[in-house]
């Protein structure tokens, strides 16, 4: 066998147990100190008044980029990572389907990718999360740092996230990123800072075509209703019976 | 039993071991963790007092108003002023900053006068700008995927048609962004003109689709149908080569509802009609007749009998003169007394 191992005797076993539960104790203390929650007084009776839902119409998008290039703005997100994205699917006469989304649709798409085929069928598709009624990102999260919001909004607690990244994974949209500069789980919040105040999400305000549209459901005048009432519409990955709240118009059986 | 320390003490060990157990978890676990359900409820607020930096162009049109009731009108109106000149919020902060530092007073209306503004630095004022050609070609790019019913173009074609021989300029050198001339593609145009609002008036039903949603759509009519005289006078002039709406637009939102609204002002000639640096100089009166406006208007007070300013701010100074370049003027005037049109349509 291998190198003999250095033996301790009982003693020495139950002290050092001991030793490492005070340390585990005092490193609570600290951890403790740093992380005291605010009041949140009757936060969650304010938030039963909502249910936020999402359109998007991809009938109406002309891949301009303005929402990218606005989500990264507001929500600070890291170069090469999105919360929103678009992305250009062309079909020629073969049912060939070429599928792009350069930088994620930030600065626009160059020209056609089939510059030497006849495209008969193209079209821009923005995704974001969506925010699923019975999503798989929340479930694996070992800590319970992501969660759905009582108004039905998936969001990431980054104080509590420590970044192992399987929610991640486990999203089937591929809405989720892990931040290098906070160094935790991260992705679309509907921009839930601004639609409690009133105001619409970054990428909703910047789109010049109302491609997007966004809602509280609960609400019996809300857009979201009224387009979901008016125009057929469908979801992405719907055999993943995650149940999105986000809903597309317009949307081609290609999308993925 | 003789001897039982050693259980005695296995216990004692265990009972000391939960105790830890829960005073760690209670030291671990965050005070709001569980309160609306498996995760930390204060981080709802954590997320919910995050600064909003994206601002609207409502946020822009406290201080710049002259150019919001411009943009407000014109077929740009959905494009926020953040789209093209970058986030707003640190703008704001420096000049605020800049404000305060100097104890400079707003108006009584609560507005900073011009003069105060002016005393702003160029640095703290410039936010990046996007409106290269690339920045405008963000949206109007000619793309196989766009939606066929927005205005796009293919920059090599639209500098070829204009004889611009400089490709580096920029799409503002005539286009003027926050009041751009909008031209609209045939089914939108048929479906805004006043004899047809409705899809109903030709769709039994209410079709299914929206007519932005409709690509190839038969046209309806053409305006020779029920303008006949005018445009086959227009087909002998020199625009005989342009359609009619390229220059001609009906507005549902202007007060002239009801009436085709007309693009006849100067900036609309001079999209193709103005000298400029980067247009190929040698394109003179045969190909594309090009002028330089401040002094061709110069010499006009003179020959039209009225005062250089008021020609100079005139919209229709260009066609005062040039009208018979397009079509001629006594042939509306006799078309508009007779109501051709509305008889024709059954209103």
């Amino acid at each position: 066998m291998g190198k003999k191992s250095k033996s301790i005797t009982r003693g020495e076993f139950v002290r050092l147990a001991l030793y490492s539960t005070a340390g585990v104790c005092v490193g609570s203390m600290i951890a403790r100190g740093n992380l005291k929650d605010e009041p949140i007084g009757d936060l969650s009776h304010d938030l039963e008044n909502f249910d936020w839902a999402f359109i998007v119409d991809t009938t109406r998008c002309i891949g301009c980029g303005a929402c990218v290039r606005a989500c990264g703005i507001e929500n600070r997100v890291p170069d090469g990572y999105f919360r929103t994205w678009i992305e250009r699917y062309e079909i020629d006469k073969n049912e060939n389907i070429r599928v792009d989304s350069p930088d994620g649709g930030k600065h626009s798409f160059k020209q056609n990718q089939m510059q030497d085929k006849q495209v008969v069928k193209g079209f821009f598709v923005p995704k974001l999360c969506n925010h699923c009624r019975n999503s798989s990102c929340t479930q694996v999260c070992p800590v319970g740092a992501t969660y759905h919001s009582p108004d039905g909004v998936v969001l990431v607690d980054r104080k509590h996230c420590m970044g192992c990244g399987y929610c991640v994974q486990a999203c089937p949209y591929g809405c989720r990123y892990i931040s290098y500069d906070i160094g935790t789980a991260d992705k679309c919040t509907f921009c839930y800072h601004r639609i409690h105040r009133g105001l619409p999400t970054a990428c909703v305000q910047a789109c010049p075509r109302r491609a997007r549209i966004y809602g509280n459901l609960k609400d019996p005048h809300n857009p979201v209703s009224a387009v979901l009432h008016a125009r057929r519409y469908s979801i992405l990955k719907p055999e993943m019976a995650t149940n999105p709240k986000c809903y597309y118009i317009g949307l081609d059986l290609e999308v993925i | 039993m003789k001897n039982n320390s050693h259980v005695k003490r296995i216990f004692a060990l265990l009972i000391i071991a939960g105790i830890m157990f829960f005073v760690i978890r209670q030291l671990l676990v965050p005070d709001t963790f569980g309160v609306l359900g498996h995760y930390r409820a204060a981080s709802l607020k954590d997320i919910l007092n995050l600064e909003q930096i994206y601002q609207s162009k409502d946020v822009c049109a406290q201080c710049h108003d002259d150019i919001y009731n411009i943009h407000e009108k014109d077929v740009h109106y959905d494009v926020q002023c953040e789209n093209c000149h970058g986030p707003g919020n640190i703008h704001v902060a420096n000049i605020a900053a800049f404000l305060k530092q100097n104890h400079l007073e707003p108006t009584k209306s609560g507005k900073y006068s011009n003069e105060v503004l002016k005393a702003v630095p160029n640095k703290l004022v410039q936010m990046p700008k996007e409106y290269t050609l690339e920045g405008c070609l963000y949206c109007h790019r000619k793309l196989e995927s766009r939606p066929h019913d927005f205005a796009q173009i293919d920059p090599k074609e639209h500098f070829k048609a204009l004889h611009v021989t400089d490709i580096s300029i920029r799409c503002v050198e005539c286009h003027s962004p926050h009041e751009p001339l909008y031209l609209l593609d045939p089914v939108s145009e048929a479906r805004i003109h006043p004899a047809i609002l409705e899809c109903e008036y030709c769709h039994k039903t209410r079709p299914e689709k929206s007519h932005k949603d409709v690509k190839n759509h038969p046209v309806i009519f053409e305006c020779e149908d029920c303008h006949t005289a005018i445009v086959q006078d227009f087909k002998k002039r020199e625009h005989a080569f342009m359609q009619c709406t390229q220059c001609h637009l009906y507005h549902p939102e202007n007060e002239s509802s009801g009436r085709i609204y007309k693009n006849g002002n100067k900036q609309f000639c001079l999209l193709c009609h103005e000298k400029k640096p980067f247009k190929d100089q040698h394109k003179g009166p045969h190909g594309l007749p090009q002028i330089d406006v401040s002094k061709h208007l110069e010499k006009m007070p003179g020959i039209m009998g009225k005062d250089a300013q008021f020609i100079q701010k005139s919209k229709t100074a260009c066609l005062e003169c040039h009208y018979n370049f397009i079509h001629d003027s006594s042939l509306i005037k006799t078309l508009r007394e007779q109501k051709q049109w509305a008889k024709k349509v059954n209103l």
